[in-house]
């Protein structure tokens, strides 16, 4: 490794150091590694002599308390100015209920669909059902319907069942894809 | 092992009587003290950062063949320190000595 590289990877390993105290500490190990050059060592030599820049670099924080690394991470990422924060505050009666009746509504709009879609999938099956008993019923027993019309019966039962089975299954699947995609947005959304 | 807290008083004092001597460099410091204590590069860099905040040292920068070289100055309440650590020692000492004496006593 050259002193270049040694540095430079010294460098990253530092970076939640506090800016000042990072530079301050790859000066005093240039500083070395130009005394070990001087002292007649290759880069390599010297590299090796101080060891891996990343055991160094948790040696070096090790001594720096924890709030000061957290509080540089936190700065790092962009921290809220305070207007920001006074503003979400102050305007906190305001967006919080605006907040709360759209969870509401797309929450009663979800519970309307599944009814909708359980509903059709039961009355659907038993109206075919019921049809396809009234066939049989008066095929068996010799009501005065004639026979086409409890054949007609039978068949239009059995077309409803079906009919009814399949669009519950598609609307109950629809609904579930809705709300995994509902969730995996609000999740995106307060990660950013 | 020596206790952690024990470790870094011993060494800061170390440092410090290495600058006793005279003003030094880090690669220089680490020298001198190699052989006696067990300090690396790496260690020594805490323990003068903490020495110069706390007022027992001071920094110099002297130009060496094209380059900036730090140089370390112990200060007179570096000196008080030292002297007071090594009176403590004189106290430490005697402690030794009765820990010494239980052990012999354990074996016989």
């Amino acid at each position: 490794m050259t002193k270049a590289e040694y540095l430079e990877r010294l460098r990253v390993s530092l970076a939640l150091m506090p800016p000042e105290e990072r530079e301050a500490q790859l000066a005093y190990y240039e500083e070395l590694f130009d005394d070990m050059l001087e002292d007649g060592m290759s880069e390599a030599e010297a590299a090796a002599h101080l060891g891996a820049p990343e055991d160094v670099a948790e040696t070096l924080l090790a001594e720096i308390p924890m709030s000061t690394l957290v509080k540089n991470r936190v700065q790092a990422q962009g921290k809220p100015s305070a207007l920001t924060v006074v503003l979400l505050v102050l305007g906190a009666p305001l967006w919080l209920p605006l907040l709360l009746s759209a969870f509401i509504v797309l929450l009663s709009l979800l519970i309307t669909l599944w009814a909708l879609g359980l509903g059709l999938g039961i009355v659907l099956p038993a109206v075919g059902i019921s049809l396809i008993a009234v066939g049989l019923g008066t095929l068996l027993g010799q009501t005065a319907l004639p026979l086409l019309m409890a054949v007609g019966g039978i068949l239009c039962g059995a077309g409803v069942l079906i009919l009814g089975v399949l669009l519950m299954g598609v609307i109950m699947r629809g609904f579930t894809r809705l709300c995994r995609a509902i969730w995996r947005g609000c999740k995106k959304a307060l990660l950013k | 092992m020596l206790d952690a807290q024990m470790k870094r008083g011993l060494l800061e004092n170390c440092v410090l009587a290495a600058l006793a001597r005279g003003d030094s460099y880090g690669y220089q410091i680490v020298r001198d003290l190699s052989g006696f204590v067990p300090v690396t590069e790496s260690t020594l860099y805490p323990i003068l950062r903490r020495l110069e905040a706390s007022g027992a040292l001071t920094v110099y920068s002297v130009e060496h063949s094209g380059r900036l070289r730090k140089f370390y100055h112990m200060t007179d309440a570096g000196r008080r320190q030292l002297e007071s650590f090594a009176a403590d020692w004189n106290e430490l000492a005697a402690m030794y000595e009765y820990i010494r004496g239980g052990l012999d006593h354990d074996k016989s």
